[in-house]
């Protein structure tokens, strides 16, 4: 019974989708506020419907109500109870209904912000187009179109499965629990910033207002965002067995590039709050940033690029596709309704300002972001050309995007540092030469440090070396600077003084924060990609081997039951420099229920030896393990692994710190 | 991510921490600098790796230019831990020693499983394009940047003012000095 009360929630959302948008249009049209109110109540009655859909859903799962298709193919009556609810979002159908409650929840939560903001309709106007989106969402959830069908339906003639398939053996993973929801959050909560510039364009109020009242939902996609791609990040490292955290996978790219051109938004609104100008551009990057996240959803569900995230692959994605389509020429429609409006208000003093800067930091984001995009889709691209569908390997992504990466980290520092309207020669000579000094000299250390050590020395190491302390002398500079003074004002300590500092300009100092964890990041991504080691062995039960000063010796295995899977793995006794290190124990999962195809799962031993990582891999264990047979080995070293997890923890701090800060939008319009 | 990078490849490293330098004239840089170089300390205390044979270069060379087929998406030969890597690996080191070329292993290789499985994507014939375009595309939206810059500069007025209304540099440059003071307070 609970399953047929979903589906009829599902069927009634339509309804209150469809109610919203009707009412919402009609409201603003004719100025009936009581028509709005009605779509106002719409949007918060389809948000109760899709809640009891996803609680019917997740009843299922709960329950092991193997009568409904979703909960037999995603999950078994042995999977913990964690991994019943993280189902949820296991296959295409259950995916999508996540999706659409958590859109449903951001249209909601507009809804009650927007509450006290009588003086406009500019929320009015932002809901219609979320409402827009949620009611795609529910279209696909319903089942009608090809590819997916609805999660809540039960097997035809009241069949019931004895037993689930249970879910992907990668996806019962903690990391994996918590990666999904935060990607799909980061996602979603795009739509609300693109709803608010939509409901500027149709309202005609394309000042600053949308943009600061959709300020925190952008910082809050941005952060959230951030954390979902590292998770994922760590996720591959932990599960995958290959050592890295980031190969360039086409999923992982997609996650990648609304993250890159939110963070380009990020920025150039500022130069709109400030100056007045850029408004069309403001307008056409939320856009941007919105389409790429459902381009994303497009190049994961459809299966035109293969992925390690083949978890939910259809047709679906060609109705993604027709939406993006059809959204952007809605959007485009709007432009050039309103060009006149869009217009600059100021011009630029100068080549050589902090807008300009901006622009800079625009065009690399969007450059890194179109750069990507054509890596992701050259494989199709290629095969339309001559019919061979080319591989794109990581080392293309990391060759093509070092130089605009490291101009962007050189931005980093010099952003922050260069003056609004005009960089004049006082300015530079107090803000620039002392940072730029000290950043020649890293370089220059650097470069000589290695070719000292005889290594073969990328450029690139000194570039990043220059710009990397560039940034970080140019950021403290402001923070002492800062700081100094207020304490000097105030007659406390420099402590107090900074504490103030950040307190009083949360946005501007969180962003200095975010710039230096992404300094950190940046280092941690040259020890780690750049300089790692990997050691593949062979071993039999005894034996050992060597990677750099660790030696590792294979001294015993071991196989353990539980509730749904078997491990097995070996113990080997690490000493580093002939010290002993303890025990480490790869292992790997053989799952009983695998309903998507793999069987079992990598669990890598890793240890960690303050920035760096010793990282061991298995692979199958013979059966004759006890009488000589050899169990396949790969150990890494990973120099400044975790500076790059730390790297992204000051980056969210970061953000955390800006998004604290209230804006009060002006009554400009 | 932004470092040409070799995840595929065996890698040697440094052998010991480098010197913490001081490359500050200010003490307030110091933490910067220090930061920086205790960091990059780390990544460097790694001890050197063993030399690599001429037969273990070329191995290594195969079996990182190969994706395992097994079914891992994009793991080489040499990262994927499978039994069908390790399979793979007995193999191509038998044809090695054989005396076969990795040029000839590898076609073998893609012939067999199909060119998808090229982990290396050498910048010719068609996919000189995919190397080329990116630079392009750089270029065509910086392109577009500097215009929009060009256009958005205000004109220079060209009036020329009464030399007693003129204010030296010098003043100009106290001005913009205390404007700065004063942002920086408020």
């Amino acid at each position: 019974m609970t399953a047929e009360i979903g589906q009829a929630a599902i069927a009634l959302s339509v309804l209150s989708a469809l109610w919203a948008i009707g009412f919402l249009c009609v409201g603003l049209r004719l100025r009936n506020a009581r028509a709005v109110q009605s779509g106002r109540n719409a949007v918060a009655a389809t948000f109760f419907l899709t809640c009891i859909s996803t609680g019917a859903l997740i009843y299922g799962f709960v329950t092991d109500d193997f009568s409904m298709r979703y909960v037999v193919e995603v999950s078994s009556a042995a999977q913990p109870l964690l991994y019943k609810i993280t189902a949820l979002w296991g296959r295409m159908s259950g995916s999508l209904l996540f999706w659409l409650w958590l859109l449903t929840l951001s249209g909601v939560l507009v809804v009650w912000q927007s509450r006290k903001h009588t003086r406009d309709n500019l929320a009015d106007y932002a809901l219609v187009p979320i409402a827009i989106v949620q009611l795609f969402f529910i279209l696909l959830v319903t089942g009608i179109t090809d590819g997916v069908y609805n999660p809540l339906v039960r097997f035809p003639g009241g069949q019931v499965a004895p037993d689930g398939q249970g879910m992907n053996p990668l996806l019962q993973t903690p990391s994996m629990a918590f990666h999904p929801p935060t990607l799909y959050i980061g996602w979603i909560s795009m739509t609300v910033p693109f709803g608010f510039a939509v409901g500027a364009l149709a309202s005609g109020h394309v000042g600053s207002n949308w943009i600061l009242r959709s300020r925190r939902w952008m910082l809050f996609s941005w952060i959230i965002l951030t954390i979902g791609i590292t998770l994922g990040g760590n996720w591959a490292y932990r599960e995958l067995g290959w050592g890295g955290y980031w190969a360039w996978d086409p999923v992982e790219n997609a996650s990648f590039m609304p993250w890159l051109l939110g963070t380009a938004y990020l920025h150039s609104v500022m130069i709109q709050e400030k100056r007045h100008m850029f408004k069309l551009w403001n307008v056409l990057l939320i856009t941007l940033a919105f389409q790429f996240t459902l381009l994303g959803t497009f190049i994961t569900r459809s299966g035109i690029i293969t992925s390690v995230h083949s978890f939910a692959q259809s047709n679906v994605g060609w109705y993604f596709l027709g939406f993006i389509l059809a959204s952007t020429a809605g959007v485009i429609a709007l432009i050039v309704y309103r060009r006149e409006r869009l217009k600059s208000e100021n011009r630029l003093e100068s080549l050589l300002s902090r807008e300009s800067a901006f622009v800079l930091n625009n065009w690399l984001f969007v450059g890194l972001t179109l750069i990507i995009l054509w890596g992701t889709l050259w494989p199709i691209l290629s095969e339309a050309i001559n019919g061979e569908k080319a591989s794109v390997p990581e080392a293309f992504f990391n060759q093509v995007v070092i130089i605009p990466g490291l101009l962007l980290l050189f931005l980093t520092g010099a952003g922050p540092i260069i003056s609004w309207k005009k960089l004049t020669p006082n300015n530079f000579r107090r803000m620039f030469v002392s940072p730029l000094g000290i950043g020649v000299i890293a370089g220059a250390l650097t470069w000589g440090f290695l070719a000292w050590r005889g290594n073969p020395m990328p450029i690139y190491s000194v570039l990043c070396s220059f710009a990397a302390v560039f940034v970080l002398a140019a950021i403290f500079s402001e923070f002492y600077r800062g700081a100094k003074l207020r304490a000097k004002r105030q007659e406390g300590s420099f402590f107090d003084g900074l504490t103030r500092l950040v307190m009083r300009n949360k946005r501007r100092y969180g962003g200095y924060i975010v710039h230096i964890g992404i300094v950190i990041l940046y280092i941690g991504i040259m020890g780690s990609k750049g300089y790692f080691l990997l050691e593949s062995d062979g071993l039999k039960l005894g034996e050992s081997m060597q990677v750099g000063t660790f030696n590792l010796t294979m001294k015993d295995w071991f196989q353990e039951r539980h509730a749904n899977y078997a491990r097995a793995g070996v113990v080997f006794d690490v000493e580093k420099n002939g010290r002993p290190l303890g025990e480490m124990k790869p292992a790997r999962h053989y799952y009983e229920k695998t309903g998507q195809g793999e069987t079992d799962t990598i669990e890598s031993a890793i240890r960690h030896f303050g920035a760096n990582d010793l990282y061991i891999a298995l692979g199958d264990l013979p059966p004759n393990i006890d009488n000589g047979g050899i169990v396949n080995v790969q150990v890494y070293h990973n120099p400044l692994i975790n500076v790059v997890w730390l790297g992204v923890a000051v980056m969210v701090l970061g953000g955390l710190v800006a998004i604290a800060e209230k804006h009060q939008p002006k009554p400009e319009e | 991510m932004f470092f040409v990078c070799a995840r595929n490849v065996r890698r040697t490293v440094f052998g010991s921490p480098i010197s913490l330098s001081q490359g500050s004239s200010r003490r307030w840089h110091k933490p910067g600098i220090w930061l920086f170089y205790l960091v990059l300390a780390f990544a460097t205390a790694v001890p050197g790796a063993r030399g690599d044979s001429s037969f273990d270069s070329q191995l290594d060379e195969l079996m990182s230019s190969v994706y395992c087929y097994c079914g891992c998406v994009k793991e080489t030969i040499q990262v994927c831990v499978c039994g069908t890597a390790v399979a793979v690996e007995a193999d191509f080191r038998g044809r090695l020693n054989a005396g076969e070329t990795v040029g000839q292993i590898r076609a073998d290789y893609l012939e067999t499983y199909g060119p998808q499985f090229y982990a290396l994507m050498p910048a010719e014939g068609i996919n000189l394009i995919a190397y080329i375009a990116p630079a392009v595309i750089l270029i065509l939206i910086g392109g577009v940047a500097l215009a929009i810059l060009l256009k958005l500069r205000k004109p220079k007025v060209a009036t020329e003012q009464p030399r007693s209304t003129q204010v030296s540099d010098a003043a100009v440059e106290q001005i913009e000095a205390e404007l700065e003071k004063y942002k920086q307070e408020k």
